[in-house]
């Protein structure tokens, strides 16, 4: 842990001090009095004149809500798609990974939390990206992906969509990373430009999103669902939070979700946690947590269970299904596809089961 | 050319270096990865002209690999942060030169 979060920490507060009319927000309606109501996402912020939502990036000014992240990043790093928690999508690729500022949820053990938490980011470290900027760094860099990231890029909601439409039009493909805490109606806005996407799903209980997210379960299991009736890939990532969700109750939850409302083949990562944030007070999450996390999870039928924030582990490995050869081999975030996996026909070699692998990159 | 070394440890196994430079050099950087059976793998990491700071990932690559090497232009300085999680974005680092 490096950032260290303490009640001395200083607040910048640049929700109180910026009023950036650059972009106006897309999903929200005027209201009486010259107040807005955010429809981003299930809060429906509503916002009087100078205020921000709770995420603290979108503004009302003048009666009209603008976002304040609307081409500012705060990270732009080159790592691979592995660290997304996506295993079945171009396994191995390079992706571009973009962060900003701002969250709609405020998660305890938030390891962004200088980020996310607004009003704790200094301005020094916000740096403007146009999405003609963000591509051209892409192509020059040869990175086939963007990776929407680090804290969740929901607020950043109209950026994430202008720039994945330009980003088609190269070839590139655009990830995006998310705790989905958003309208269905933002959620279909990004079925039309995400290519796969990164479902973070904190806990299968209500309580524990209310108290530890400040959010709220529902709407993030719909949204999954709807996820899942798009056809768009996509990856499931639970972090196990010590003396929270390292638990079978918790782990069988999730995997009574998946089997009856998702898929058996969905890929799932049982993701250790670290200490960081608002809760340092445990230890990082042991690895014979995860381990048994994905073994419950695979005697109960799930194919692909994995875990995550681990450097050597059978649990990061790809094995055919059906005769459980090794086919792809995984060290941390490095990735090696074994000669028994078939990359052109995307099947296991030995026996000829196929894999929901999508392998196919293309630059123009 | 400047160097920093890293052994890896059971803890961890990502790592974020950052070159910080000026406005507009366009630098190069190599990785130099030493293996048990004392064999190197070298990498070359380009540093793009835009912006003042650019940030890239160093994973352990596979058990064998046992350290790295960086070395980097005497123009620019490195940061090295050591990565608890994927998708994790230290802002203090643990060596600057």
């Amino acid at each position: 842990m490096s950032n260290i979060f303490t009640d001395e920490v200083k607040k910048h507060d640049l929700h109180k001090k910026w009023n950036n009319t650059k972009k106006e927000a897309y999903l929200y309606q005027k209201l009486s009095d010259n107040k807005v109501q955010c429809q981003l996402c299930p809060r429906m912020c509503k916002i009087a004149q100078g205020q921000t939502g709770f995420c603290k990036v979108r503004k009302n000014i003048k009666g009209t809500l603008y976002t304040q992240n609307y081409g500012k990043a705060t990270h732009v790093t080159v790592e691979k798609i592995e660290a997304e928690a996506v295993f079945h999508y171009m396994p191995g690729s390079k992706i571009l990974s973009l962060g900003n500022f701002g969250c709609n949820l405020d998660c305890d053990y938030c390891q962004n939390w200088v980020y996310s938490q607004f009003q704790y980011t200094p301005e020094s470290s916000i740096k403007e990206y146009s999405s003609e900027k963000v591509i051209e760094i892409a192509l020059a860099e040869n990175i086939p992906i963007l990776s929407w990231t680090y804290n969740d890029p929901a607020v950043w909601f109209e950026f994430v969509i202008d720039t994945a439409k330009k980003a088609k039009k190269y070839g590139i493909k655009n990830l995006f990373k998310s705790a989905f805490f958003l309208t269905p109606e933002a959620v279909k806005m990004l079925v039309e430009v995400i290519d796969v996407f990164a479902i973070s799903i904190k806990a299968m209980d209500e309580a524990y999103y209310t108290k530890f997210t400040k959010g709220w379960l529902g709407p993030v299991l719909e949204n999954t669902k709807i996820i899942h009736a798009s056809g768009i890939h996509y990856e499931v990532s639970n972090l196990v939070v010590t003396e929270l969700t390292n638990n079978n109750e918790s782990y069988d939850r999730m995997i009574d979700f998946i089997l009856k409302d998702l898929a058996p083949t969905t890929p799932v990562h049982f993701t250790r946690f670290h200490p960081d944030y608002k809760y340092t007070c445990v230890a990082q999450t042991p690895l014979e947590d995860v381990m048994n996390a994905r073994k419950r999870a695979k005697d109960n039928g799930i194919v692909y269970p994995y875990v995550g924030n681990v450097f050597e582990s059978d649990g990061l490995n790809t094995y055919c299904p059906k005769c459980n050869e090794l086919l792809i081999e995984r060290f941390g975030l490095s990735t090696y596809i074994k000669e028994s996996f078939s990359k052109e026909d995307v099947l296991c070699n030995k026996c000829g089961t196929k894999l929901p692998v999508y392998l196919s990159r293309e630059i123009q | 050319m400047k160097s920093f070394s890293y052994t890896w440890d059971d803890r961890y196994f990502l790592l974020h270096l950052q070159i910080n430079k000026e406005e507009g050099q366009l630098l190069e950087v190599k990785i130099v990865r030493k293996f048990c059976d004392n064999t190197t793998r070298e990498e070359s990491v380009i540093v793009r002209p835009s912006g003042v700071g650019h940030r890239f990932l160093v994973t352990r690559t596979h058990p064998n690999e046992l350290a790295f090497v960086c070395f980097y232009p005497s123009i620019s300085k490195l940061e090295v942060y050591k990565l608890d999680d994927r998708a994790y974005y230290p802002t203090h680092s643990f060596y600057a030169d």
